[in-house]
């Protein structure tokens, strides 16, 4: 279990996950009070998720993806990809805030 | 003999050729109270690393780097560790840091920005599994993503 608070992440880039991606061999992702900014990615610019990630008092602004999930992508085929959001910020993601494969 | 007989012949010979599922009883034991050894149990223990450089490909002697300190923090997966600075500033990463496994905390107070060296090669940041956490940190510029989750 990974907990990650108070922290940013800007300009980051990946396949999947510019800032963050979330395999599935973990059981659970927290974060809380984070920025998300300008992270890019195939598959969910500033998270990719296969696990159960709970979001919250967050920011995700102006990340893109160049598939699906602009901030978010929940990969949901093994069982994972359960986003819980609560009280964050979506602004200028794009495609879209958040995508599921 | 009566009409049952038979019957009850034939019973008491099967009965006789089935095993005895019953234990056998034994004289009751008096038990004397003994006195016996337990495992080993020890709590975990929270060290604190500090680290005093933002040193990381050839970090000067007698400082702790962060790449240090999760290194160190890694070999001992007994204890809890949390990984604090007592500087403030960017830590330029050429090669990944190592994994964070297990029962270890990173707090960078809002003071610290990690960033992947505009020149090295792709790679993931950070790797962490276990029970971890993060705090007060910014990933810049990741090339490769700035943390995966095993």
């Amino acid at each position: 279990m990974l907990t990650i608070k108070n922290s940013n992440f800007y300009d980051n880039h990946a396949e999947e996950g510019g800032a963050i991606a979330a395999v599935v061999t973990l059981a659970q992702l927290t974060a809380t009070g984070c920025n998300f900014t300008n992270n890019t990615a195939g598959y969910g610019g500033a998270i990719f998720n296969q696990v159960v990630t709970t979001v919250t008092n967050s920011v995700f602004a102006d990340n893109s993806a160049t598939i699906d999930g602009g901030a978010i992508c929940n990969y949901t085929d093994l069982g994972g990809g359960i986003f819980n959001s609560t009280n964050n910020i979506f602004s200028g993601n794009n495609p879209n805030d958040i995508g599921t494969i | 003999m009566s009409r049952f007989e038979p019957i009850v012949r034939t019973w008491s010979a099967i009965s006789h050729s089935l095993p005895q599922f019953a234990p056998a009883r034994r004289p009751h034991a008096r038990r004397r109270p003994m006195l016996e050894c337990l495992e080993s149990r020890s709590l975990l223990s929270t060290i604190t690393l500090t680290v005093n450089s933002l040193a990381d490909a050839s970090p000067p002697k007698g400082v702790t780097t962060l790449r240090e300190a999760i290194t160190k923090a890694d070999a001992n997966s007994l204890n809890n560790y949390t990984i604090k600075f007592s500087v403030r500033g960017v830590i330029d990463l050429t090669t990944a840091l190592p994994n964070l496994t297990d029962n270890i905390s990173i707090n960078g107070g809002g003071n610290i920005l990690i960033r992947h060296d505009a020149n090295a090669p792709q790679f993931t940041m950070l790797k962490a599994g276990g029970i971890t956490s993060i705090s007060g940190l910014t990933f810049f510029d990741g090339n490769g993503g700035a943390i995966t989750c095993t």
